[in-house]
């Protein structure tokens, strides 16, 4: 059995050998200056302030993230799918519309529980 | 041919649908509806059931004598591995005749209880029960199998139990009810033990399985046996035989109308009816038909001898319907299945005549029940009278009426059969069968001449004397009708004494012959045309003796005469009227014995201490909820934990796997 | 080796079901969001007329339906097996959404989003169990399992319901990995994500170089990780961990649909998977020294014995109905299991039609179960005490009588459909599959159990000091009766004449692929 995960052990060794190795380096070798404003625990979007880490966050920011992810996806997927759709043929284009259809729906949904709407 | 047979087939469903039709509608909504339409729908039903009896009886008649048995099947009902049982119904002889008198007789009570139970506040109630006794009785005459015929026993014994604790308010009535519905669990258990061990043997409960079963030899003598007396043990309880009697007389509380349909036409000669139906497996066992005889014609003697001295009218012919089924049961215990069958069928008519000509005298009496109270309703209500005498010349056993062509054959055949097991035992159920017959005709007699007889009423309450006048049109019409059968129905069976050759006169036997003539001829008869002419005079001389006495006895005003009697036969009377103390035994055996016994020792000591403190709450209990508490403390809920014990368990199952 | 596959019309047509679901659940979100009124509550008897349209197409294919034919590049396969489980599923829908309507109500609830994910659920439960393919199979789990999420976090202000659903989430993302991780190594080591060719390749491996898998256990691990996968879905122990808490946290009605429809999706594609890719003597009873011990058999059943009894026993302890409820969710995926092992030895109609015919009598029984409860829950608690309980009957007294029907059921007492299902299971595992030890056990913990059933019933009936619950809180509309009359008609009519379903199940045996 073993001669066959060689090279997966071998990956797995290096893997985690670079990224501890990394890590280390740059603990060794990288110059310190701490500060105050260094020190401050970091979050993306806002200041952490005297609420604590508790503080809710505003449920639009997740909203439109989730969404953008959805639609951007279903491009990545359209990518490939006109690539191969002249072999298919008339299929692809009815597989595609019902695809686009859910998806559709799925937008009027969105719009109409006024996702989309900032304020 | 075969078209009367597709007939058949398409007819017999609906047979028991309309009564469950009728008691679906009236149970819904049958209170919101008028009275009217409440009976309306009821009656309907039976007389739709009934026209289509006639019908495929009819053409069943057309089929020719070897396939006169049409069975259909509506659905499979159980199928698990090798044990299957179909929800399918058999017409054949047998059945035709219960068809026909279940459904004729019971639209004739219908009939009846349309006046009977008028003003009463329950009457949806009252007919829903009706419909639903119907569909069970149905399902039992006609279930092709025997579990079928269960469901249409327990269904049966159902309504029974709702018809007799009908007027539930009253604590006695439904404690009568609850009484019938014990004792006849205590038979429904030995039905239920022999359909397990029919199961067991042949791993089936069809009738005609059972019957090739039976003729390919699979089922021994002692299985046969021990089935059958399994069987009987219910037949005890639902046809009110000794010791399981008890409980019939006490259902005298539910209405009249009731007592005539459940208690004495159809319900109760279930028994009787299932003994016939499986005459091949009877037959093969000896012992029990010997014990069949012996307690039929024991209940027969004893129920009539109860009867003797009861004041209640009702009361009395509660038992003798008790002994007359004793009657019917020695009939088949000796091997005469058509003559046992016979005899149902006429005592149905002139039992259900006489019951509700009682219930007739009770209106017209505004619910006094005691005969001792009666007296001279001849005048007062003449065609209650003229049936219920038409009636009482039948079940005593005059010539030329029903019941003395269906008795006779039976107290001959007891005479006349060889028993295998005791020779000598025929005469000791001659013996019984003639001194029962002697003291029907008394106590018959003595009832009649209490009620019609001897002069103006007892009755104190002036007031209600006046009012005494014939019951309304649908009671008289039943009655009428059902009293000419009384007449006229034995003479499709007459004994071979009087009549030879074929025609109507003997058509009776010969329809049931393909059914019970293989079994019958297994029992040797003697045939003995002067000994049969003999014996069958000798029982009516002791028929009209009795007739005589009771007439000097009871005729007039009860006469001085009559109380020194009393006087001297003061310690049988109160035997008599006390039933024998079977009764007051039971109470004593099951109050004194065996709850005392249950209470104190069972319950209070092996239950209570051993079982429920020791052994469930200590040990069984303790441990097990000690266990459950220790595999809780793994559910700590934390997320974690869960991830960690699933990933452990892949690593686990996967180290046991490659080891 | 791939066969000829019909026209794309006629592959659309075999999927109509599937379509309609998704048309259905889309046009129902649609209606939502369009809705002028705050009333909700005809939606939910849209979606359970809407669910019918489909049983009812279901029911017609399943007449039609004697081929049975991989289509869409043989990814999923329409048979009488699959048809027959996409109406268990259409049926626990429809319950769920007649049901749900006054508990909604009674939590002010107006969201239609909760019918349309419940039927994107069924979509993602029937999908999965035509697949034939691991990539369909996970997609459909994952459009099964994402509305569940959903779902038991519905009360977005109850912390208990916040909390199961975010357990569920993560576990079932942890599942889900170890399945895609389990399906990547099958794929690895046969080449192929169709179960047909994968179950070729393994037969070809086992029956010819038994050696290959001394120094190749990646089929072993791939095996393994998927079964984890299905088992974490059917609550099988050890992987049943979340159960209580997620069943506990969970809108009761929800549990309902997950304690009864996942579970049959889950132990159906299980069923699918293992037919197909491991149906595999050499494999199954494995037991030599040379690749391993433990036969899957074993493994299988100990694990089946374990559920059961930690089920039960764990539920002898509990006061909260809904936990009660949980645990005896996990004894039923026991038992269960037991008959999915006794299939896996026999693979007779018998033991196949005892399971299925199990599924069918859970699926009436846990459904109606579930809906009374919620009818007797109090307002706004999420909780259901057996102390709620007490008297409840005499308030309710249809509600407490189809109550105690499903509770009998699960207790297995007759004539009630669970007593036939699970006499019919036991029977079938010990006499065809001879599964003597893991009967016997069960037998013994369902003992147990009737003490944790009995009790709500004591608790329904016998005790009288009613609490301090209003009355008012017990609210029931035409959508309840319905929903808890149809269960509990069929409770008693499958457990007095399950002869028919018998049949029909055993008919869709023949079809079954990869039977």
């Amino acid at each position: 059995m073993s001669e066959t995960y060689i090279p997966m052990v071998l990956m797995i060794a290096i893997a985690f050998g670079l990224g501890s190795a990394l890590v280390l380096l740059s603990v060794v070798l990288g110059p310190k200056y701490p500060s105050d404003v260094k020190d401050y625990p970091f979050e993306c979007g806002h200041l952490i302030d005297s609420d604590g880490a508790r503080k809710k966050h505003s449920i639009k920011f997740y909203m439109i993230a989730i969404i953008f992810l959805l639609f951007d996806l279903e491009i990545v997927f359209m990518y490939p799918w006109a690539t191969v759709f002249r072999e298919i043929g008339i299929t692809a284009l009815f597989e595609m519309f019902f695809f686009l259809g859910i998806l559709v729906v799925g937008y009027i949904y969105v719009w109409k529980k006024g996702v989309l709407e900032w304020e | 041919m075969s078209n009367n047979k597709a007939v058949i087939m398409n007819l017999l469903p609906l047979i028991p649908m309309f009564p469950l039709i009728g008691m679906i509608i009236n149970g819904l909504i049958g209170k919101f509806l008028p009275k009217k339409l409440v009976h309306l729908i009821a009656i309907t039903a039976l007389l739709a059931s009934f026209t289509t009896s006639v019908i495929v009886v009819s053409k069943l008649v057309g089929l020719p004598e070897d396939s006169r048995s049409v069975s259909i099947e509506i659905f499979k009902w159980i199928n698990v591995g090798s044990f299957g049982v179909s929800f399918s119904f058999t017409l054949d002889q047998l059945s035709s005749i219960m068809l026909l008198v279940v459904t004729g007789i019971g639209g004739l009570i219908h009939v009846y209880s349309v006046g009977y139970m008028n003003g009463d506040k329950s009457y949806s109630r009252f007919f829903t029960y009706l419909n639903l006794f119907i569909f069970a009785m149905l399902l039992l005459v006609l279930g092709s199998n025997m579990l079928i015929m269960f469901i249409g026993w327990e269904g049966v014994g159902l309504a029974s139990y709702l018809l007799i604790g009908f007027w539930f308010e009253d604590s006695a009535n439904a404690a009568a009810g609850m009484k019938a519905f014990i004792v006849n669990r205590i038979g429904d258990f030995g039905f239920l033990i022999g359909m397990f061990i029919l199961i067991l043997t042949i791993g089936n409960l069809d009738f005609n399985s059972i019957k090739i079963a039976v003729d390919s030899g699979i089922i021994t003598g002692t299985v046969a046996t021990v089935a059958t007396m399994l069987f009987f043990v219910g037949a005890m309880g639902k046809s009110a035989q000794i010791p399981l009697y008890v409980w019939l007389p006490d259902a005298m509380a539910g209405p009249t109308p009731v007592s005539a349909l459940i208690h004495a036409a159809t319900m109760v000669t279930a028994g009787v009816y299932m003994v016939v139906r499986l005459n091949f497996l009877f037959i093969l066992a000896p012992a029990t038909m010997t014990v069949i005889a012996l307690i039929g014609a024991f209940t027969a003697f004893f129920a009539a001898s109860i009867a003797l001295v009861q004041n209640d009218i009702k009361k009395v012919l509660a038992y003798s319907t008790v002994s007359q089924l004793g009657y019917m049961f020695l009939g088949v215990g000796v091997g005469a299945f058509g003559g046992g069958i016979l005899h149902l069928v006429t005592h149905a008519f002139f039992k259900a005549t006489l019951f509700l000509g009682a219930g007739s005298v009770i209106i017209g009496m505004h619910h006094n029940q005691d005969m001792r109270n009666m007296g001279g309703l001849k005048k007062r209500m003449p065609i209650t009278h003229w049936t219920m005498l038409i009636a009482t010349i039948a079940i005593t056993g005059v010539l030329p009426f029903s019941g003395f062509i269906s008795k006779d054959e039976i107290i001959w055949r007891a005479f006349a059969s060889h028993n295998t097991i005791i020779p000598w035992i025929n005469y000791v159920l001659w013996g019984l069968g003639a001194l029962a017959a002697m003291m029907t005709s008394f106590y018959m007699w003595r009832l009649y001449y209490l009620t019609f007889q001897s002069g103006e009423t007892r009755l104190k309450d002036h007031h209600v004397v006046e009012h005494i006048k014939e019951s309304p049109k649908s009671m008289t019409f039943a009655l009428v009708v059902l009293s000419f059968f009384a007449i006229v129905i034995g003479w499709i069976g007459l004994p071979h004494l009087f009549y030879h050759g074929k025609g109507i006169f003997n058509s009776f036997h010969r329809w049931l012959e393909p059914l019970v003539s293989e079994s019958e001829a297994k029992i040797h008869v003697v045939h003995n045309t002067g000994l049969e002419w003999t014996l069958m005079i000798v029982v009516s001389v002791l028929v009209y003796i009795s007739f005589f006495w009771a007439r000097k006895w009871y005729r007039k005003e009860i006469s001085v005469n009559t109380k020194i009697w009393a006087e001297a036969l003061k310690p049988i009377h109160t035997l008599l009227y006390n039933k024998y103390f079977v009764d007051e035994l039971y109470y004593w055996l099951i109050d004194k014995l065996i709850l005392q016994f249950s209470h104190k020792v069972l319950w209070k000591t092996i239950d209570y201490i051993f079982i429920d403190n020791i052994i469930i709450n200590g040990l069984v209990a303790g441990g097990s909820k000690t266990l459950g508490f220790l595999v809780g403390l793994f559910q700590t809920g934390k997320l974690q934990f869960y991830a960690f014990v699933m990933v452990a368990a892949f690593f686990f199952i996967f180290y046991f796997m490659t080891l | 080796m791939m066969p000829i596959e019909p026209g794309i019309l006629e592959q659309l047509g075999m999927i109509i079901p599937l379509l309609l679901l998704v048309v259905f659940a889309s046009s129902i979100l649609l209606i939502d969001v369009f809705a002028e009124s705050e009333d909700r509550a005809y939606l939910g008897y849209l979606t359970a007329f809407f669910l019918f349209v489909v049983l009812i197409f279901v029911a017609k294919d399943f007449n039609n339906n004697n081929v049975s034919r991989q289509i869409f590049h043989s990814s999923i396969v329409i048979d009488k097996f699959g048809l027959i489980f996409t109406g268990i599923f259409i049926i626990a829908g429809i319950l769920t959404s007649l049901g749900s309507i006054d508990y909604l109500k009674k939590y002010d609830i107006a969201i239609g989003e909760f019918y349309s994910l419940i039927m994107f659920a069924i979509t993602g439960m029937s999908l999965m169990v035509f697949s034939t393919s691991l990539m369909t199979i996970f997609v459909a789990l994952e459009l099964m399992s994402l509305p569940i999420y959903a779902l038991s976090g519905l009360f977005r202000v109850n912390n208990r319901s916040l909390e199961s659903s975010v357990k569920y989430f993560i576990l079932g993302s942890v599942a889900s990995s170890i399945l895609l991780f389990g399906m990547v190594l099958l794929y690895g080591a046969t080449g192929s994500v169709n179960l047909v060719t994968i179950g070729n390749e393994i037969t070809t491996k086992y029956t010819n170089l038994k050696t290959v898998l001394s120094s190749d256990p990646i089929i072993i691990i791939g095996m393994l990780m998927v079964f984890i996968g299905f088992m974490f879905k059917t609550a099988t122990a050890p992987f049943h961990m979340w159960t209580p808490d997620v069943y506990e946290g969970a809108p009761t009605i929800v549990t309902g649909f997950m304690s009864v429809a996942v579970k049959a999706a889950a132990f159906a594609t299980f069923l699918r998977v293992f037919g197909l890719s491991f149906n595999n003597d050499a494999l199954l009873h494995l037991a030599n020294g040379a690749i391993s011990n433990t036969s899957w058999i074993q493994v299988l059943n100990i694990l089946a014995i374990a559920t059961v009894i930690i089920g039960n026993l764990v539920a002898l302890n509990q006061r909260n109905v809904k936990r009660i409820l949980a645990y005896s969710a996990i004894a039923h995926a026991g038992y269960l299991m037991i008959g999915l092992v006794g299939y896996f030895i026999t693979k007779d109609p018998i033991t196949y039609s005892a399971l299925v015919l199990y599924f069918l009598s859970y699926t009436f029984t846990g459904m109606g179960a579930f809906i009374a409860i919620s009818i007797f829950e109090p307002k706004d608690t999420n909780k259901v005490m057996l102390d709620d309980l007490n008297g409840a009957a005499y308030k309710k007294p249809f509600v407490a009588a189809t109550l105690a029907i499903f509770i009998f059921s699960f207790a297995g007492i007759p004539p009630m459909s669970g007593f036939f299902a699970k006499f019919y299971l036991f029977k079938s595992a010990y006499v065809n599959a001879g599964l003597h030890i893991p009967v016997i056990i069960a037998l013994i913990a369902s003992v147990f159990s009737v003490y944790y059933y009995l009790r709500i019933l004591v608790h329904l009936y016998m005790k009288k000091d009613y609490g301090d619950v209003d009355v008012k809180d017990y609210k029931t509309t035409a959508g309840s009766v319905i929903a808890l009359s149809i269960a509990g008609f069929f409770v008693l009519y499958i457990g007095i004449l399950p002869d028919q379903y018998i049949t029909i199940i055993k008919h869709s045996f023949l079809s079954l692929i990869g039977g």
